[in-house]
């Protein structure tokens, strides 16, 4: 009984401290990514996403379907180092050796969604496995199309940015998964 | 460097959390606030080849992007002017921090040590110092303990310290008997054979290879530093409990605090070693400031109660938030 009536003594500033300071912490995590805004983050290279997924020591999600006409292993498997990491997969095309993919994972929810390759001309609300996406049709400086497909899994935030057409590229996306 | 800025981090949330808990909880007694102290030494430097035994993957980047609540290696990354790093700057500032390690504790210690031991201290007769003898069997009476062996040694400077860890001797110089009234010197022996009673310096022993372990870092230099204070506080209450001449104790306290601050060193040759002499002797009058208001001022601490339970829930609270600090 009495350390019933002294438990709450007890218990509520200790929980307060560690609520408190997971708060203070998760902030100052936050901080360096306001400070890296403007800056260039560190990039590491690797010859193919295993060797990325081996750094990572996590399964990267990966197109479970994959046209012919795209070219396997990609042209670019990058590591940025934001203050969150940020996985980046360039895929080419078989033939003429031109990015038609571009794969972002984000893995800290700080990190800003990449950059549109130029002016977004619509966007559409879809699904991807129940979860909501954005589809938007791009053109860049030069006229070309692209596409831009933005969704939330539990793992990572992913954009896939391609050349590709749209129906295509959903299909892509509804393939993705721990390869 | 990583890992000594996780440990850095580690200990400024323990020692904060501590702290914070100490004044919430009015943890006033100084052997509870050493006890919580103590954990703020030592969680950081058990704590992380513990955290690595029982999560070898926390290190890693999953880990560190999916579930760390901060990961150090962020900051440590971040660009400054002229190419450097928060990293590089950082890592000067723990060099510095250990070299002022080495010259203000780790040199003076070793000079101690090599003094005590070159020199033979005389040991004291009963028939020399006879009331010396009679006061001193009167404290180990009321603390219930065996009259030390005094010694005296040769200083211009009043001295009084205990020494030894398995055959414990209080050391004073002759200058001490002169200084003090028989009423302070009672109280200042009885400060000094409460530290003795406590078998301090085997304490002292093991919270030294604590703060050796974190010798780059400055709040573990602090937190020991603070245990330290409270242990001299706690000696402090053990003579007036067993004397009841606090305010003895208080006087004669500053006349040794005076006689000594009026001996001054030479200057030294570097400004940094003046400016860390100035600091050191600041510090020490603010303990002694402190020691003395609660001697002229006593206030009662109560028992807080379920003072075991407090520490074990800190200690596994705060232990937890630390393995997600990577």
């Amino acid at each position: 009984m009495k350390l019933l009536r002294h438990l709450p003594g007890i218990i509520a500033p200790l929980l307060a401290l560690l609520a408190g300071t997971t708060l203070l912490l998760r902030a100052v995590d936050y901080l360096p990514a306001l400070w890296l805004r403007e800056v260039l983050p560190e990039v590491e290279r690797f010859h193919s996403p295993r060797e990325l997924e081996a750094r990572l020591g996590t399964k990267l999600l990966l197109p479970a379907y994959f046209p012919d006409y795209l070219a396997w292993p990609p042209a670019r498997s990058e590591l940025y180092y934001w203050p969150g990491l940020e996985v980046r997969i360039f895929i080419d095309s078989r033939d003429s050796r031109e990015t038609q993919l571009i794969i972002y994972q984000l893995l800290a929810d700080e990190l800003a969604l990449p950059a549109d390759p130029g002016l977004v001309l619509a966007e559409k609300n879809i699904f991807i496995h129940g979860a909501g996406a954005k589809l938007a049709w791009i053109r860049d400086g030069a006229g070309q199309r692209w596409y831009r497909l933005a969704w939330r899994t539990a793992q990572a935030r992913l954009v896939l940015l391609a050349k590709l057409p749209p129906g295509e590229l959903v299909r892509i996306a509804q393939s993705m998964r721990p390869l | 460097m990583r890992y000594l800025a996780q440990t850095f981090c580690h200990s400024l949330v323990v020692a904060v959390g501590v702290e914070f808990l100490l004044r919430v909880w009015h943890l006033e007694a100084p052997l509870e606030k050493i006890r919580f102290r103590i954990l703020a030494l030592a969680l950081p430097v058990f704590g992380f080849p513990l955290f690595q035994l029982l999560y070898p993957a926390r290190g890693e980047l999953a880990f560190r992007t999916q579930f760390a609540l901060l990961d150090v290696s962020k900051w440590l990354r971040l660009p400054l002017p002229k190419g450097l790093t928060l990293g590089a700057v950082l890592f000067c500032f723990f060099v510095g921090i250990s070299v002022v390690f080495v010259v203000q504790e780790v040199l003076p210690a070793i000079q101690h040590f090599l003094r005590c031991h070159k020199r033979d201290l005389q040991c004291v007769s009963p028939e020399a110092y006879p009331e010396l003898h009679t006061v001193t069997s009167e404290i180990a009476r009321s603390f219930g303990c065996a009259v030390p062996v005094l010694r005296m040694m040769e200083e211009e400077v009043p001295v009084i310290y205990f020494a030894g860890i398995q055959r414990h001797a209080l050391i004073f110089s002759k200058p001490l008997l002169t200084l003090l009234d028989p009423l302070e010197l009672k109280a200042v022996l009885a400060h000094e054979m409460a530290h003795l009673l406590r078998r301090e310096n085997r304490w002292n022993l093991w919270l030294l290879l604590l703060r050796v372990a974190m010798f780059y870092n400055p709040v573990a230099m602090l937190v020991f530093h603070r245990i330290l204070k409270e242990k001299e506080k706690l000696c402090d209450d053990c003579a007036v409990a067993a004397t009841g001449l606090s305010n003895h104790l208080a006087s004669g306290l500053l006349k040794v605090w005076r006689a000594a601050e009026t001996v001054k060193s030479p200057p030294a040759r570097f400004w940094l070693a003046n400016k860390v002499d100035a600091l050191e002797s600041y510090s020490r009058r603010a303990v002694v400031e402190e020691r003395l208001h609660r001697l002229l001022y006593p206030q009662a601490t109560g028992d807080v109660p379920y003072f075991g339970l407090r520490i074990i829930l800190t200690a596994v609270g705060v232990g937890t938030l630390l393995f997600f600090v990577v």
